[in-house]
């Protein structure tokens, strides 16, 4: 059915190699407002159906629609060594490609790795890991550490004013955590003087730390300062 | 108020959407022998078990083509006694919904004794839309055990 279709917005509209000469444009300014690539569009439906979509949708409508909680909570998950943790995603300026640190002279910090340029501004570039503290243990962990997919990324996090760049070893990305999710973190391991950790919660098969925001930017501005 | 538009062969068709709970697509339907032909089968939608009536089979006479855009709309209709119900109404090319004001709805007075649900036009530029009455079409379908037998109630099996 599509391949007697003339596919005109990539011949004459928005789409082609050329710069579009489509008349039709000066009415509905781009192809996706045009009845032509609407119609197109909808003729995509008029497949014919597959037996097993039928099966698929059949188990999903079997499904009670349960009310999703509200009030979830985004958080972005990230991997330092072996651990994985999360920031609220509100805090999050940007996450970009790793690039060059540039030491800053007579500043010789575990916590300070140095600056770098983000976009043209110069930002500090802090390491979470020894913040944490999470590189002592790091040897033993290297060989699972391995096994994980990603790679290393920086986080552009924003906080009061304050832009920190953070090199982090893999992003999952977003996830929506409900507040049913978050158990706290055992005694033991919170009154110990590096935690940051408010909160755990499990994601997939991992428990992740929900890092609290308020602590960890307090004393990175100590540490730096 | 919102519209919902679907086709039955070339023709469309038109319903109010304030009846409709949800627009899935065509699912395995479990067939019931011995009823009639525009009965498409029974399936089960969220725990409970709804009746899909073919809508071009009912008024076209033939069954509706399976294609990825042919859905089953389903909508609420109230019993006599004021309980709710969800029956399955499954139509060809149910891909848009309209915004059309109070007026535009006429009732040119056609006594339909056949399928009195078919009765009103919506009025579209020139053109008119065939309206569905969602509420007069149960009463059309005396098959369902659910709508006439008044002492079957689901409830208590």
């Amino acid at each position: 059915m599509m391949e007697d279709q003339d596919r005109c917005w990539k011949r004459i509209g928005v789409w082609g190699h050329d710069p579009p000469t489509c008349p039709e444009l000066k009415r509905v300014i781009h192809c996706r407002n045009c009845e032509v690539f609407t119609r197109a569009g909808r003729n995509l439906l008029e497949r014919e159906l597959p037996e097993s979509y039928k099966e698929e949708w059949g188990q999903v409508l079997l499904t009670q629609k349960g009310e999703e909680p509200a009030g979830s909570v985004s958080l972005v998950l990230f991997r330092i060594e072996g651990e994985w943790l999360a920031l609220p995603a509100q805090l999050f300026a940007e996450i970009i490609e790793s690039r060059t640190v540039h030491t800053v002279p007579h500043r010789k910090s575990e916590v300070l790795l140095g600056v770098i340029n983000v976009n043209g501004e110069i930002h500090l570039c802090v390491s979470l890991k020894s913040l944490i503290g999470l590189a002592e243990n790091g040897e033993d962990k290297k060989t699972e550490v391995r096994t994980h997919r990603g790679h290393g990324r920086l986080m552009v996090v924003k906080k009061d004013k304050d832009q920190w760049v953070f090199p982090v070893d893999e992003i999952h990305g977003i996830g929506h955590v409900y507040p049913h999710m978050f158990q706290d973190v055992p005694v033991t391991v919170s009154k110990s003087k590096s935690s940051f950790s408010k909160k755990i919660f499990k994601w997939e098969d991992t428990h992740v730390a929900l890092l609290d925001d308020e602590l960890l930017f307090y004393s990175l501005k100590r540490r730096i300062q | 108020m919102l519209v919902l538009l679907f086709y039955l062969g070339d023709t469309m068709y038109t319903m109010r959407c304030d009846k409709v709970r949800e627009v899935a697509p065509v699912v395995k339907l479990k067939e019931v022998p011995h009823t009639p032909d525009y009965f498409a089968g029974l399936f089960n939608y969220r725990g409970t078990i709804v009746p899909v009536i073919d809508l071009r089979h009912l008024i076209q006479g033939r069954p509706c083509e399976m294609r990825m855009s042919t859905r089953i709309i389903l909508v609420d209709y109230a019993r006599e006694d004021h309980t709710f119900y969800i029956i399955g109404l499954m139509a060809e090319r149910v891909t848009e919904t309209l915004r059309k004001s109070e007026d535009a709805f006429v009732w040119p007075g056609l006594n339909m004794n056949e399928a009195p649900y078919l009765g009103g036009m919506v009025m579209e530029d020139r053109d008119m839309i065939q309206y569905l009455d969602v509420d007069r079409l149960p009463q059309s379908l005396q098959f369902l055990p659910l709508i006439e037998n008044k002492d079957y109630d689901p409830e208590e099996t």
